[in-house]
């Protein structure tokens, strides 16, 4: 008898032991040529099957059991939500989801095609940036800085004003005038500064000033007649630069009362003044107030 | 240990079960629950692995049995092919993050008494024991065979071999264990040579 026959009679004697159908004497008797080799091994597979032979707590089975039943209707659930409508829905049932979802899709793609094209925009900025070098244009003081000559200017309109208004100008106001002439003389010394128009509008107001500051002259004494003689002197500086010096004030009458100060010019020849004369209630006293509201 | 029906019988109820019956599912579960838990207590050692992997078999079984065909293996093979696959998951896990508990330590409780708990217990940690010298091939045709109970043909379809080759390593998996379990030192006296 070869191996392959043992084999046969093990696997059935041990088939018969596991399902319970013979014992192992049982085998045994019914083979008993092979009683020698077959009784160990039937006797340990006995050992190691009832060694396997272990129950599952009932707990356990149960949870299990409770677990494996609750999964079964969740799979139930969500085929009973998603089969029957997709069978039983005809084409035109699907129309309006379908359009539906055609109009929010699109919706969709719409959106992330600006956020995706916003995007790349901000890339191309990101990469196309430079480090920043500030400009001396961009680090100048505010344009509302005016140059020396609009300052002059707009003070010499205040104190245009003021004169034909025949109101009082005060020191500080003359002495603001001063130092705005002061800071046109200056700038008229650099020749590429100052255009020719800008020379020309300089001349203009430097003139009108000139004469405004003699006509209050004409009534001021002490104090007031000092500042408005260094005020006329740095306007008289101004017109000497422009090459417009101003000419002595031909005399109204034979007696000249009111000469040009030796300090503003000694050619300087004020033209006579086409300003009203001031009322004669009117005191324009450099001292008094109301002010004539300066331009900052 | 086999099922109690013939192949027609489960035949009839895997093909209900396929179409998500809750009968012929819950019918499935109770005569292969104490089967597959065998199974994986005899592969993993360990009683709690053993109900945790169990539940999660019969989970995977209920995901994949619409694809299940009759024409690759009997059904069993097809069960204890996916209650292996989840053991050597769970192996895996275990290389990942180090090995549960060991059987003696893991007794479960029952309701039958402590002493024959224990001798069970003992009975089984010696015949695991043993099998751990086992080769890979021996220790699952002793898994399929004593604790699954499934036949020879049934384990050559599980293990995809053939049934001449199952019985070759049945053989020679019994005998290897006869020998240590002799060598040994006997510690209970359950159906002892």
């Amino acid at each position: 008898m070869g191996r392959g026959e043992f084999e046969e009679i093990l696997e059935e004697s041990l088939s018969a032991l596991l399902e319970g159908r013979r014992s192992v004497d049982e085998s045994l008797s019914l083979y008993p040529a092979w009683r020698g080799r077959l009784e160990p091994l039937l006797r340990a597979a006995e050992e190691i099957a009832a060694a396997f032979d272990q129950t599952p707590p009932a707990q356990t089975r149960e949870r299990g059991l409770q677990r494996f039943l609750e999964a079964i209707r969740t799979r139930r659930r969500l085929r009973t939500i998603l089969s029957p409508r997709t069978e039983g829905l005809s084409w035109w049932g699907w129309a309006p989801a379908g359009l539906v979802a055609a109009i929010v899709i699109g919706a969709l793609l719409f959106l992330s095609a600006n956020l995706m094209a916003e995007s790349g925009r901000r890339l191309d900025d990101r990469v196309s940036v430079r480090s920043y070098v500030p400009s001396p244009e961009r680090t100048a003081p505010p344009v509302s800085v005016q140059s020396p000559l609009e300052r002059v200017q707009e003070q010499v309109a205040v104190l245009e004003g003021a004169v034909r208004q025949g109101e009082m100008v005060e020191v500080g106001f003359l002495e603001e005038l001063e130092q705005a002439s002061s800071e046109l003389a200056e700038s008229l010394e650099d020749p590429g500064e100052v255009g020719l128009l800008d020379r020309m509008a300089a001349v203009s107001a430097a003139s009108k000033e000139y004469e405004l500051l003699q006509t209050i002259q004409e009534q001021s004494s002490g104090f007031e007649a000092q500042v408005l003689e260094a005020s006329l002197a740095a306007v008289g500086n101004v017109l000497e630069k422009l090459g417009a010096t101003p000419e002595p004030e031909p005399t109204v009458s034979p007696e000249p009362t009111a000469s040009p100060k030796p300090t503003a010019s000694p050619t300087a020849t004020p033209s006579p003044s086409p300003l009203p004369t001031p009322t004669p209630g009117a005191e324009a006293s450099p001292r008094s107030s109301p002010t004539p509201a300066p331009a900052d | 240990m086999s099922p109690s029906w013939d192949g027609q019988g489960e035949r009839a109820i895997v093909d209900a079960a396929r179409t998500g019956d809750e009968s012929a599912l819950t019918e499935l579960y109770v005569l292969y629950f104490p089967r597959v838990y065998r199974y994986i207590l005899a592969r993993m050692g360990n009683p709690y692995d053993a109900e945790d992997l169990t539940e999660e078999v019969f989970l995977r079984v209920l995901d994949a049995i619409e694809r299940f065909q009759w024409r690759e293996a009997p059904f069993s093979a097809w069960l204890f092919r996916i209650a292996h696959n989840a053991v050597v998951s769970q192996r895996r896990k275990e290389g990942a993050r180090g090995r549960s508990s060991p059987l003696s330590e893991a007794l479960p409780v029952d309701s039958q008494g402590p002493e024959v708990v224990v001798e069970n217990w003992l009975a089984l940690s010696e015949i695991m024991k043993a099998a751990e010298t086992l080769p890979e091939a021996q220790r699952r045709v002793i898994s399929l065979r004593f604790a699954a109970g499934l036949s020879v043909a049934e384990t050559a379809r599980a293990m995809s071999k053939g049934e001449g080759n199952v019985k070759v390593i049945q053989h020679k998996a019994i005998a290897k264990l006869r020998e240590m379990l002799r060598e040994g030192p006997k510690v209970y006296g359950k159906g002892r040579v």
